[in-house]
């Protein structure tokens, strides 16, 4: 029997199931049972803070800008990490520039490799992950729940 | 070593079925070449086997009370770890998910159960299928069983590619006759050049992703590697098909409606087509005298060899680069540290969600996974998805048409694999343009979803000064054009074979 575990699923459904995730944990607090819905940090400032960084469009890769991604990527890095990524990033993008620098416009943007599109199929019942299996690889939990930090002040 | 350790899967299978071998001496037979190989190679992280020896058993005792037998009968495979199997560890080669045992299996493994064969065990990759090298490794890095003779040898080892090199490498040195790769931008092909074997990817669609743990969901496809290009079809034949857990998977119907539009060519009747843009490359000299004695042999059998253009292949390592570090920065964005994988211990006694979560991925994450994640995160953050993100996915429609207008003209598109045979191991750590360059011949078939063999070149002659590293070729096809695919490769097996005879004699 397959199961059909919400863990490795397509691309487009990967930042849907990251903010899913979220929402959908049941927080044990100071021995109160929260449910927590919505997004992570309450990013209300979301088009603030998706800004890649205040800077001309030489695409110069500095300190700052690392940082700044850091946050945005929800990914702590050390002192070493930063210093290379300056480098690798500013390296990466500069070879990229040859792109970004061309008239594409007669070309419409292609995200996915097959022109597929609405792929249906019957909506009929089948067995997903039990509560155990849902729960099996959680670093802390408390069946039915599981443990994490607190996300409220 | 025997020679029946080294037998194909295909003549491995009908040796058991006719009683010959056991399952359970032919099991025991990869597990001792594993035991004695694999310390100097690295190739299989993990042996599973006690599981394997009970399936050995079972499918034993139902050869003998007359049921019947699947295609891959007995056959030990090597999956790599990508690739989801019920309550083994699934570890992508990270600390992110060194603990990490999925409840499910990926359809590609359940259907080689189906088909009866052995998993044997799962094998070495870079982290999360980011690299050329298989060295981004927690386990460390893999090697290339083919040691380079002559001046130029290198004492720590070749290479074996990535980053499906642990697959590769069980493959070319007899450990298991197939193995399970992933491709994302060249990860089945490349390695499979290196080592010496056969290795396909697939249209994109034709082999179902569920359980394939996703880096870049709109690029990556599971394929087969192995030393026969019949082996090869058989492996592929055993896990294609449309699969209702994926929905990118192609249907039955539109699978044999492009087949049947494609036809069957024979050799004779076979328009290859050069790509010019190859000739000005900068190739080694053995990879420029292996498409060249491709194409003599080509010629030989009466396939036609027509010119053709692909004008926007210098920018495919760039876009390519540029689309799976933004879909890798979105799918590697479920690893929280809550649901599953590592967790950082967070010494503020009130560290908040947000702080373990990024503490948890810089801990959990190695260094390209990271330099992926940064480079997505700035390709599509806000003022800059128009001038990288979105001008890649335009490019990527250019190099799709580019490959449509050739296959007007073409059956298949003949070119190298790599500009080069296996670089030694750790030769391009510090430069990561350096090591994504590796990958310019192969990204391209992952952009516009076409499938793309590697096929080995025995070199009819080598300078006294070059190392006798494998040399291999790429050929691409259209859509669904698997079957062109494995005809070549047929026919230039039957030449190697030929050529290795030569050389011996």
């Amino acid at each position: 029997m397959k199961t059909c575990t919400p863990i490795f699923l397509l691309a487009s459904q990967a930042s849907f199931w990251f903010r899913f995730s979220i929402c959908s944990l049941i927080v044990t607090l100071g021995g109160r049972k929260i449910v927590r819905c919505g997004n992570p940090s309450g990013r209300e400032e979301n088009s603030k803070t998706m800004d890649a960084k205040p800077q001309d469009v030489t695409g110069e890769v500095t300190m700052d800008v690392v940082r700044h991604l850091e946050r945005l990527a929800y990914l702590q890095l050390s002192e070493v990490d930063r210093a290379s990524l300056v480098g690798d990033l500013s390296k990466v993008l500069g070879y990229a520039r040859s792109l970004t620098r061309l008239d594409l416009t007669e070309f419409e943007p292609q995200t996915h490799a097959m022109d597929q599109a609405n792929v249906m199929r019957a909506d009929d019942v089948q067995a997903s992950s039990t509560l155990e299996q849902a729960l099996a690889n959680a670093p802390q939990a408390a069946s039915p729940y599981l443990q994490v930090p607190r996300v409220l002040e | 070593m025997t020679q029946q350790e080294n037998l194909p899967a295909l003549e491995l299978s009908r040796r058991i079925r006719s009683g010959d071998l056991s399952v359970v001496e032919s099991t025991r037979r990869s597990l001792a070449e594993v035991a004695q190989r694999n310390p100097t190679l690295n190739a299989f992280v993990e042996v599973w086997s006690d599981a394997a020896l009970t399936r050995a058993a079972e499918l034993d005792h139902k050869r003998v009370s007359g049921e019947s037998t699947g295609p891959l009968f007995g056959v030990p495979i090597g999956l790599k770890s990508n690739l989801c199997v019920t309550g083994q560890l699934c570890t992508c080669a990270s600390k992110m998910l060194s603990n990490y045992r999925p409840t499910y299996s990926a359809t590609v493994c359940q259907r080689l159960l189906d088909a009866d064969a052995i998993l044997l065990g799962r094998t070495n990759m870079d982290e999360y299928a980011m690299g050329s090298g298989t060295e981004y490794s927690i386990y460390g890095p893999t090697r290339n069983p083919h040691f380079a003779s002559g001046p130029n040898a290198v004492l720590e080892g070749y290479s074996p590619g990535g980053s499906s090199g642990g697959s590769a490498a069980a493959v070319a040195s007899g450990m298991v006759p197939l193995a399970l790769g992933s491709d994302t931008g060249g990860s089945i092909r490349q390695p499979a050049a290196f080592c010496g074997v056969y290795g396909l990817k697939p249209t994109y669609g034709r082999v179902s992703r569920f359980g394939l743990v996703a880096y870049a969901s709109s690029l990556d496809q599971i394929g087969p590697i192995a030393t026969t290009p019949e082996d090869l079809e058989l492996l592929f034949q055993v896990i294609q098909g449309s699969d209702r857990l994926d929905a990118t998977s192609l249907s039955r119907e539109k699978v044999q409606q492009v087949e049947a539009t494609l036809g069957h060519k024979s050799l004779k009747q076979l328009r290859v087509g050069i790509i010019r843009e190859h000739a000005e490359q900068d190739l080694a000299p053995t990879v420029r005298r292996a498409l060249e004695e491709t194409k003599e042999y080509l010629k030989s059998v009466g396939a036609t060899l027509v010119e053709v253009s692909l004008p926007k292949q210098a920018q495919a390592i760039a876009t390519y680069y540029l689309i799976a570090s933004c879909e890798a920065a979105s799918n590697l964005s479920r690893y929280d540290g809550m649901h599953f994988g590592h967790r950082a211990q967070v010494p503020e006694k009130n560290a908040t969600l947000e702080q373990v979560i990024a503490a948890s991925r810089g801990e959990g994450f190695g260094a390209e996974v990271k330099r992926r994640i940064m480079l997505g995160t700035y390709a599509l953050s806000h003022g800059y998805a128009e001038q990288y993100y979105q001008q890649a996915t335009r490019m990527r429609q250019a190099i799709r048409q580019d490959f449509a207008a050739a296959f007007a003209e073409v059956d298949v598109l003949l070119g190298p694999t790599t500009p080069a045979p296996a670089f030694p191991i750790g030769a391009h750590r510090q430069d990561p343009i350096a090591m994504y360059l590796t990958d310019q011949f192969t990204v391209s078939a992952n952009l516009a979803g076409l499938p793309a063999i590697s096929v080995p070149i025995e070199l009819t002659n080598f300078q006294p000064d070059e190392s006798r590293l494998p040399v291999a070729v790429q050929f691409h096809a259209p859509p669904c054009g698997e079957s062109r695919l494995f005809a070549v490769a047929n026919a230039l097996h039957e030449r190697n074979q030929s050529a290795k005879l030569g050389a011996e004699a």
